[in-house]
């Protein structure tokens, strides 16, 4: 088959989500299915009541035939697995590896094991294959600040990471501080629109001469401001202003670091990608960055931004069409999962 | 302190102490993490930006993590690993409600060897067969200090006192 008629099963269940995708070549999506449980979780403010494996367990053969439903494809035509292997919960990553392994054995197919935090980047080659590289990528998510550089051999180098919250969590958390409810990102993104940054949001590590980031301070410092103000003048919290002045920061800290990042690597562009990618401040500040530079900035699609397996394929598929007759593809069985692998260290 | 799960020997040694200091705090967490063994588990309760992920840094600086990595909040991811003298499971149940999901994430694999921080272990059943060493609450009593309270054997106990006595600054 030629490359553009590659068609890869791609499968992720690192976490929440239990997602299968279908895609032919190195980009074009013939489907992607996503069990979310995020309807549950609002209801519950966030926590998660039926968790990961038994989820993914009772959905991975549903998901599967679904996906290949909606693309319009059968077992058979299956060319290439490429399924999640890290980092995430090792039960949960499990029930993918080994759904995966027994199909594509069964059917004496190739395998792929891609890194979570690989697919992420990659997710941004999705809809523009031709991105110049080196690609400077930040990876914001609930679970992840990362700094990536991906070379133009497709090499993906960790460069820094955050040294205590990702930005999504600092966004969960202090939604949860503000009383707004589940998923707090959009949420605030929505308020901060409607609000003036007037209150002090101090990030660690701003300023110095560092590529990680920090965002447990921020929410620290918005619960102050709530125990502050409630004191000041009662329950009825200027929310709008508070939402502003938290956005700002974390938006201000992320920009700050993507720069100093592209002036030592002097990457050809930026990738935004994961959950926070979605944030309109974060689209705009460094959307702003890249026009500084000179350079294109490529933030994927909403539904590519959030856990998927779009992009599981997708790097699965790129590997193995780079490097088509490496037979480490067909020895996959004694593949085990990585729950705590960072790509490139 | 509220909550009380059986310790591993059966005995109990209670301290109460203030911590001045966000530096203070790491150095008790240091202090402690050197002292803790293989198969130890340690439980941190407190409210949000009580300080139990700065806690957790210090306890894995104390245990032998790399100085340059850090020890990151995993309350999206579940659970972090990190290398260090000892192994070491980070966990987090600020996002887990239901019983089932205790043992579905994988925390009470009595095949792991090494040592296990769970952070918002508040919502952990009482009647869990846990084998806890060492129970920690933090209560926030200004933006920079923090009320502890410390719960474990009396083996561990004495060697915490110890601690606390001869080498940091601690009013209470």
């Amino acid at each position: 088959m030629t490359d553009n008629e590659l068609i890869t099963l791609g499968i992720e269940t690192s976490c929440d989500e239990t997602a299968v995708a279908v895609l032919r070549g190195a980009s074009q999506v013939l489907s992607s299915k996503v069990a979310s449980q995020d309807d549950i979780h609002s209801a519950h403010g966030g926590i998660v009541p039926e968790l990961a494996c038994r989820r993914h367990i009772e959905l991975i053969r549903p998901m599967t035939a679904s996906a290949l439903e909606k693309a319009g494809v059968g077992f058979k035509d299956i060319d290439l697995v490429a399924v999640t292997r890290g980092p995430g919960l090792v039960g949960a990553l499990l029930v993918g590896l080994s759904y995966a392994k027994a199909l594509a054995w069964a059917s004496g197919l190739p395998m792929v094991g891609v890194n979570h935090l690989e697919g992420h980047v990659m997710s941004a080659m999705v809809e523009n294959p031709d991105m110049p590289l080196p690609c400077l990528a930040l990876m914001v998510s609930g679970g992840h600040t990362e700094l990536f550089l991906l070379s133009q051999s497709h090499s993906l180098e960790w460069l820094s990471g955050t040294r205590d919250d990702a930005a999504g969590e600092a966004f969960d958390k202090v939604a949860r501080l503000l009383g707004l409810g589940y998923p707090g990102g959009p949420i605030i993104d929505r308020l901060a629109r409607e609000g003036k940054p007037v209150y002090d949001v101090p990030v660690a590590l701003k300023s110095e001469d560092t590529l990680e980031f920090s965002f447990s301070g921020p929410k620290t410092a918005v619960k102050n401001i709530v125990n502050r103000l409630k004191n000041e003048i009662g329950e009825n919290l200027p929310v709008a202003d508070i939402c502003a002045s938290f956005q700002s920061a974390v938006v201000q800290a992320l920009y700050g670091k993507t720069r100093l990042a592209a002036r030592r690597f002097h990457p050809a562009s930026i990738a935004v990608v994961g959950g926070v990618a979605r944030n309109s401040a974060v689209r705009r500040t460094i959307g702003a960055l890249g026009e500084e530079l000179g350079i294109p900035v490529i933030i994927p699609a909403p539904e590519l931004c959030t856990d998927n397996a779009v992009m599981i394929a997708a790097a699965g598929a790129g590997r193995f069409l780079r490097d088509r007759n490496n037979p480490e593809f067909h020895d996959f069985q004694e593949m085990d999962a990585t729950p705590s692998w960072l790509p490139g260290v | 302190m509220t909550i009380s799960w059986p310790t591993r020997d059966g005995s109990t040694t209670r301290l109460k102490r203030v911590l001045s200091s966000v530096e203070t705090t790491l150095a008790l967490a240091e202090a402690i993490g050197s002292i803790l063994k293989p198969g130890d588990m340690v439980l941190l309760i407190g409210e949000l930006g009580a300080g139990k992920t700065t806690f957790t840094q210090g306890l894995c600086k104390g245990i032998g993590m790399a100085p340059g990595s850090w020890a990151r909040s995993p309350t999206f991811t579940l659970i972090n690993e990190y290398r260090a003298k000892s192994p070491i499971r980070h966990a987090d149940l600020y996002r887990i409600d239901s019983p089932e999901d205790f043992e579905s994430i994988g925390l009470f694999d009595t095949a792991f060897d090494g040592i296990t921080i769970i952070e918002w272990a508040d919502k952990l059943p009482l009647d869990l067969e846990l084998g806890v060493t060492l129970v920690v609450e933090l209560k926030e009593i200004s933006q920079t200090a923090r009320e502890i309270a410390l719960e474990c054997g009396t083996e561990l106990g004495s060697a915490l006192t110890q601690c606390i006595t001869t080498q940091y600054d601690i009013s209470g």
